[in-house]
């Protein structure tokens, strides 16, 4: 970096869940010279566990987030069934499917309508106390947002009932699950899952009415330099469907080609992590294409998890509604993959569907009533345990020791693997948006917007912002000195 | 009065922990079956406003980091007062919104009274379910301030 680049900060930023930080380095001339997208993680998780016993990881790892801990509280159990030998009984791997597709529901649900979406909705040079929930419901309308709350509900619900508690699942063991439900449960569930598939539906229509008649949405889901030709990875079951739960892991090139498909445990073959000094995180690559700096294309070894990503590696959703919106999504890019990063935003509608519709068919399986919760459990050694988290794809990897207790652990969160397109698309959009060294808010939440595209969680750290959620800017000279600040 | 104690903090995460173990403090002092209904979380804000949904009262129990001190602060978020400033919580900062927003939706259940006592904490840097020397004796504190919320309201905050 030369003497001559001002730099920019944004921090923190707001309507994501944790605390990041996105440096912004502008030229002599008020250009971007480039940009990273911070995350300033607590550190030291690995040492932490270390002599802990392994069936309390469930309990532990979902700690570590404060919005999708039955993300952590699945993947680490699946990760303790590998390391037992001893994969789940239909009936607890379907009680197991049917909370987890509840929890992407959810989620989704929650990003569209909280976080992501009012960028659009309420639009992205509105002021910032209109850009959120509250705007939303000014433009969707009362009672549609009263059923956001109730859907919410039920997604909370469906977790607390299967999970065993609302706050904080329980109920997956190694090797299964702690308990059924009722037949009074099942009934209630189910009709929660019928109402939940006609509210993504609904939602969807919001979207096209919405967002694909919104002019700046198109454009910026239009713009070439918006997007990125990256490699992408996600779960798919044996027929090529998203699976958000289980399934080999499946990644495609930038043109579409199949680069691997890998049984799950076989994932950490796949990538190797490499340290940047400007931050703690570990950003992963594909090894054998090799890290070439942070560039796309299919010589660079960076790739793209979550939603958009995949419907990238899918062959098809999976489910009936969904896949006929996946159609459209096609249809509207001209084929996949689609490499533009404003369409996370229509493959999470899509994905919220898709799992709604699961959940629906879960619920009628006669395999959920019956059949034994748990299988035996062999002896402790190494296991890794991969589930698609809302963000994307979470890999847990424990070595377990003759008593099963923790010996390694290694953690690769959805937005670890998603950190270096981020700075990709931060920089892109910063490039079109930033000139003459002219920052203001409006345009810092077009920065902004592009990385909430990725839905990032970094709560994985500690899931904290201050509740008045200020944005800072600080604008320095050549030099280093304090010039401006912009605060809200 | 149906009456929620909220412990929110995250216990794997050092000084975090407080209101969790303010909570639990409090929990040894209410017998069952009672009103008062205590849960412990690390969830965001969004969810912690829904989990409030159906109760009369929340009372919040959480860390601060900044100002410095070890003042115990309480502040009420009023659903009725839409333009409420944010409350003194370190957490997902949606806590305030999500409750404004519940009460523009005319959430059913929204409670009446929603009050958030928060104490100064260290922001913490590692991961460590082994909180300081000091933060046992805040969470007493935070746990006096609860109790006394619980048996004399709003006057509660004299007796911390």
């Amino acid at each position: 970096m030369s003497e001559a680049v001002r730099q920019v900060s944004i921090d923190p930023i707001t309507r994501l869940e944790g605390h990041g930080r996105i440096e912004l380095f502008l030229d002599e001339s008020g250009g971007l010279a480039d940009a990273f997208f911070q995350i300033p993680e607590l550190r030291g998780f690995e040492r932490f566990c270390l002599g802990r016993q392994g069936e309390d990881m469930p309990q532990i790892t979902e700690r570590i987030c404060g919005v999708c801990p039955e993300a952590h509280h699945f993947a680490s159990a699946k990760t303790l069934d590998t390391c037992y030998g001893a994969p789940p009984p239909p009936r607890a791997r379907k009680l197991r499917e049917l909370l987890y597709n509840a929890y992407i529901f959810s989620d989704h649900l929650l990003h569209f309508y909280y976080l992501g979406g009012p960028d659009f909705l309420v639009g992205p040079y509105a002021p910032p106390q209109e850009r959120n929930i509250l705007g939303v419901i000014g433009k969707v309308g009362l009672e549609l947002g009263k059923e956001v709350i109730k859907h919410r509900g039920y997604g909370q619900r469906i977790i607390e009932i299967v999970g065993g508690r609302p706050i904080h699942p329980v109920t997956a063991l190694p090797g299964g699950q702690s308990k059924g439900i009722t037949e009074e449960e099942r009934a209630e569930i189910e009709a929660m899952t019928v109402s939940a598939v006609e509210f993504a539906a609904a939602t969807l229509d919001v979207f096209q009415s919405k967002l694909l008649e919104d002019e700046t949405f198109v454009r910026f889901a239009s713009e070439a330099s918006l997007a990125l030709p990256t490699y992408y990875m996600g779960l798919v079951d044996e027929e090529g469907s998203i699976d958000f739960y289980d399934g080999d892991v499946r990644v495609v090139a930038p043109n579409g080609s199949e680069y691997a498909q890998v049984p799950a445990g076989g994932v950490i073959s796949l990538i190797a992590e490499r340290t940047e000094p400007w931050t703690y995180v570990k950003i992963p690559y594909l090894k054998d294409v090799g890290w070439n700096g942070f560039t796309a294309g299919a010589d660079s070894g960076v790739y793209r998890v979550g939603p958009l990503a995949r419907l990238n590696v899918c062959k098809q959703v999976g489910t009936p509604l969904a896949q006929t919106e996946y159609e459209a999504f096609l249809d509207y890019f001209g084929g996949g993959p689609v490499h533009a990063t404003f369409a996370y935003h229509w493959a999470r509608l899509i994905e919220m569907l898709s799992a709604a519709e699961r959940a629906a068919a879960l619920i009628a399986d006669p395999d959920l009533m019956e059949g034994p919760l748990r299988t035996e459990l062999g002896e402790p050694g190494e296991g890794v345990g991969v589930i698609e988290a809302a963000r994307g794809t979470l890999i847990h990897h424990y070595d377990l020791d003759e008593r099963g207790l923790i010996e390694a652990v290694n953690l690769i969160v959805a937005t670890t693997h998603n950190v270096a397109a981020i700075s990709l698309s931060i920089k892109e959009m910063a490039k079109t948006v930033v000139q003459d060294g002219n920052v203001d808010q409006g345009i810092l939440n077009l920065v902004e917007m592009s990385f909430r595209n990725y839905d990032p969680c970094l709560a994985c750290a500690t899931h904290a912002l201050p509740g008045q959620m200020p944005l800072i800017v600080d604008v320095r000279d050549a030099d280093g000195d304090l010039t401006e600040r912009i605060e809200r | 009065m149906r009456t929620l104690i909220v412990g929110w903090g995250n216990p794997i995460a050092g000084d975090d922990a407080l209101g969790w173990r303010a909570a639990e403090l409090v929990r040894e002092h209410v017998r069952e079956p009672s009103e008062v209904e205590i849960v412990t979380t690390a969830h965001g804000g969004l969810r912690v406003a829904e989990r409030m949904l159906g109760y009369d009262r929340v009372v919040v129990l959480d860390a601060t980091v900044g100002p410095e001190g070890n003042e115990i602060v309480r502040t009420e978020i009023r659903p009725d007062e839409i333009d409420v400033e944010g409350a003194p919580t370190r957490h997902d900062g949606s806590l305030v919104d999500a409750v404004r927003a519940l009460r523009r939706l005319r959430a059913d259940g929204l409670p009446n009274e929603i009050v958030v006592y928060g104490a100064p904490i260290a922001s913490p840097r590692d991961w460590d379910d082994r909180p300081s020397a000091s933060m046992e004796a805040t969470a007493a504190r935070l746990a006096r301030a609860a109790l006394a919320e619980l048996v004399f309201g709003r006057k509660g905050v004299a007796f911390a």
